[in-house]
């Protein structure tokens, strides 16, 4: 975060009363959680891409602890905790410091735009309900928050993982296998030629890998039965063996899996079906009307269910006539944010004037059940970069010093000291901002700095408490 | 320099050694095969002196302080292992790595799981594992005692969703007294953990570590003295080091000429030495045409070399053991100071 200070800072304190205000309007109440939580609360939720830009450290009692990099995880947890005395649908909104290594050092942190690991987040939570209309409400008050910070040139760019997901649904992939076709779709924007290295990749970090030696004695002592006989036969094995080391598994459990693993098909050949089919569904984006024609013919192509191309289609439908004309919504199925946990609609919203996203969100049934919950929770949200926003709408912002204009209070002698104080108090409590003059100036010099202050006017005082007004 | 000036001077190079566990005696041992022998004048006492190298203090320490003490500048110097250095080390610049292979105290970081396991053999298969946990609302839970290094490893190969264990005593035993599902640690030959029935992933090693020497570079730069005692030590390591793979053969050669006998050797350059052999006449009163060859060999190749010689006509071959092999320059040192000659002989170390 780059430091902030004057009318910068005046402005983004009231970009944010005037966001708050947006979404109390919608019904979204406040919420803040603490600075540090568990470690674990984060790696539960975060994919792969969060765990490493976590700032980690062991407290005296030698927990481990991060600095929030979120709201929404420590909002889910708040949550958890009180499930039996929140009602449904809740809605928070949140505003506060957030903090992501990314790479940059702190020494440039507070010049440039380089975060520096810290930023301020604007943002909201809607818990308990997985209608479209929540979608649509989420979706609009995202748009309005950009019209009411008086962004332009703004692009929302939207698309829904349930989609991708019906089109995976029919490949009998390993659970992980999806999760990484899903992480991959970024690369596979640029087209069929990425995906030699994605295989590649896939193989580094063991998403698909040799087939192991110690599993061959035991697929050739399966091979030819039924998956009934096969069963029995390698729970036979596993129980020739002490079982006191098995930990949270159960036998049959260790045997399913690998049951699956034997009999799973060439797993580097289905995870090239499924890149390739994700491939052509990742190069559908622009324009709503026209992209959504599109996703429906990859997903017939391929033989997918299309429902989740039809809620989309609905969705946008009952959006609000775009009440603003200085931004635009477009679909793009290559779009998957960083985190790995969402399954609905996914959202980003970006501007030629910054280098990273201004913020985002989408729906996130599972994290309820990730962080430790009994069921699945339907639950959606986005949130902003409140410093990027502000930088960016800064130069509205030029008009806006005026009515904090105030004066500045002088003694006309040592002797006076006393009366100018005395003055200035009076001033502040008829609301007046009011500067003393503590650096010695004479009349000349202060009317010369409250003109460079911006300050209206300069007060002189006397011992007697008569003063002179000077106009700036 | 008197020998009275010399010992009453203070000592301006620390120098960190083990004092306890695998790799206390082992370090000892190399430093004096280094010709650097420790004297420790009475076996309860944790400071010691490097004879060879006057101005050097020992301090001994536990192996699992050495790196932090190094970086918060209680030595210059210290060997430890590379695991407790990459484990504990918090600056890079205050605990730099002079020389990462001593050669000694090796030793695996690896993942490994119960036996029982039969569906697991590799990261992949622990990634999935993993996930599968995760859906069912459940952690892996690892107990390690490097739980900075095991992360990271986990964390750049995908694998988030798993938490860490209290670590103490015996991690084998982990696994079966049910605190954890499995457990990353040491091992050298493997034999503890199979006979705690757990076995490795094909693709489970975190880290193959064995002792390094480790230094604090802002402690080096503020002074030439300790620079130079640094620069003598990591040298003669160096040297050590290098010299240990080769044998030096000797043999008396009869040929025509010193150039027909060198043409011959050279026949078959891999045994014919680092840049050739040295030949040099042989002052025989019967006989004019004797020639003396000298040249390094490695040790695995040494019958190979000493079949060459004879088949060149060599006679009297003698092989010896290499102490010492000085390269051009120092490469630890000049990696982290810069090229360095011997300063005035006021500082040069008495080798």
């Amino acid at each position: 975060m780059p430091d902030f200070t004057g009318d910068a800072l005046l402005w983004r304190e009231r970009l944010q009363r005037r966001l708050t205000a947006l979404l109390a309007s919608y019904g979204y109440r406040g919420l803040d959680t603490p600075l540090l939580e568990p470690t674990e609360l984060f790696l539960r939720k975060s994919g792969g891409e969060l765990a490493s830009q976590l700032f980690s450290f062991t407290d005296p009692g030698s927990r481990a602890v991060s600095l929030r990099p979120e709201f929404t995880a420590p909002a889910m947890r708040h949550y958890l905790e009180r499930a039996d005395e929140i009602e449904l649908p809740a809605r928070w909104q949140y505003c506060g410091p957030v903090f992501r290594f990314d790479g940059a050092s702190l020494s440039s942190a507070s010049d440039g735009r380089g975060s520096g690991g810290q930023f301020t987040q604007i943002g909201c939570e809607l818990l308990g309900a997985s209608s479209v209309t929540a979608d649509v409400e989420l979706l609009d008050l995202a748009v309005s928050a950009l019209s009411a910070s008086g962004l332009r040139g703004w692009t929302l760019r939207l698309a829904d993982l349930s989609v991708l997901n019906s089109l995976l649904d029919p490949l009998g992939l390993s659970e992980r296998a999806r999760t990484f076709v899903v992480q991959s779709v970024p690369q596979l924007r640029d087209g069929p030629a990425a995906i030699p290295q994605i295989i590649d990749d896939a193989r580094r970090l063991h998403v698909i890998g040799r087939a192991a030696a110690d599993d061959d004695y035991l697929s050739q002592a399966v091979h030819g039965l039924d998956d009934d006989e096969a069963r029995n036969v390698l729970l036979g094995v596993l129980r020739s063996n002490p079982l006191d080391q098995l930990g949270q598994r159960k036998p049959e459990e260790v045997v399913e899996r690998l049951l699956r693993k034997i009999r799973r098909p060439d797993a580097e050949e289905s995870l090239r079906l499924a890149l390739q089919t994700a491939c052509q569904l990742a190069q559908v984006r622009g324009d709503v009307t026209p992209a959504l024609d599109g996703a429906s013919g990859v997903l017939r192509k391929a033989g997918a269910d299309t429902t989740a191309v039809g809620r989309l289609r609905q969705l946008i439908g009952m959006l609000p006539e775009q009440q603003d004309a200085f931004g635009r919504i477009a679909l793009d199925f290559g779009l998957v944010r960083g985190l790995a946990y969402y399954n609905g609609i996914i959202f980003e919203v970006s501007h030629p004037g910054w280098p990273g996203p201004l913020g985002g969100g989408g729906r996130y049934d599972g994290l309820a059940r990730d962080l430790g919950g009994s069921h699945r929770l339907p639950a959606l949200g986005f949130a902003y970069n409140l410093d990027a926003l502000a930088d960016l709408t800064s130069e509205d912002s030029a008009s806006f010093g005026a009515d904090s204009r105030g004066v500045l209070v002088m003694a006309d002698s040592d002797d006076a000291c006393g009366a100018a104080l005395r003055i200035a108090q009076e001033l502040r409590e008829q609301g007046e901002t009011a500067e003393m003059e503590v650096t010695g100036r004479s009349i000349a010099e202060a009317r010369v700095y409250a003109a460079r202050r911006g300050l209206a006017r300069v007060i002189a005082v006397a011992e007697d408490g008569a003063s002179t007004i000077y106009d700036v | 320099m008197s020998e009275k000036e010399t010992v009453s001077r203070q000592p301006s190079l620390r120098l960190l050694l083990p004092s306890d566990g695998d790799l206390h005696q082992p370090t000892l041992d190399f430093l004096r095969d280094c010709g650097l022998p420790v004297r420790r004048p009475n076996a309860r006492r944790y400071t010691a002196t490097v004879p060879a190298l006057p101005g050097v203090e020992v301090l001994f320490q536990r192996t699992a302080d050495i790196t932090s003490k190094v970086e918060e500048g209680s030595a210059e110097l210290g060997i430890t292992g590379m695991d407790r250095l990459l484990e504990y080390r918090e600056d890079d610049r205050r605990a730099a790595v002079l020389v990462d292979n001593l050669g000694y105290g090796r030793c695996d970081l690896v993942l490994a799981v119960p036996d029982v396991w039969l569906d697991v053999t590799s990261l992949a298969d622990l990634a999935d594992l993993a996930l599968e946990f995760r859906q069912e609302g459940k952690q892996l839970r690892i107990a390690t005692k490097y739980p900075r290094l095991l992360s990271e490893f986990l964390h750049d190969r995908g694998i988030n969703y798993f938490t860490l264990a209290p670590a103490s005593g015996t991690l084998e035993a982990a696994p079966l007294a049910g605190y954890a599902d499995f457990i990353a640690d040491l091992t050298a030959t493997g034999t503890t953990l199979r006979e705690n029935r757990l076995k490795t992933l094909e693709d489970g090693t975190i880290l193959s570590s064995q002792a390094c020497l480790l230094a604090n570079t802002e402690l080096l730069a503020e002074s030439p003295d300790a620079r130079e005692l640094a620069r003598g030590l990591t040298e003669m390591m160096e040297a050590h080091l290098r010299a240990e793979p080769y044998y030096r053969l000797t043999a008396n050669v009869q040929g025509a000429s010193a150039d027909a006998v060198s043409a011959m050797i050279l026949a078959r350059p891999a045994l014919a030495g680092l840049r050739g052999p040295t030949v040099a006449r042989v002052y025989n009163i019967e006989e004019q045409d004797w020639f003396s060859v000298s040249l390094l060999v490695k040790k695995d190749r040494l019958l190979e070399a000493v079949d060459h010689l004879r088949s060149c006509g060599a006679e009297d071959v003698a092989a010896s053991q290499l102490s010492y092999l000085f390269d051009g320059r120092s490469h630890a040192y000049e990696a982290l100071f810069g090229a360095a000659l011997p300063q005035a002989q006021e500082n040069s170390i008495p080798i």
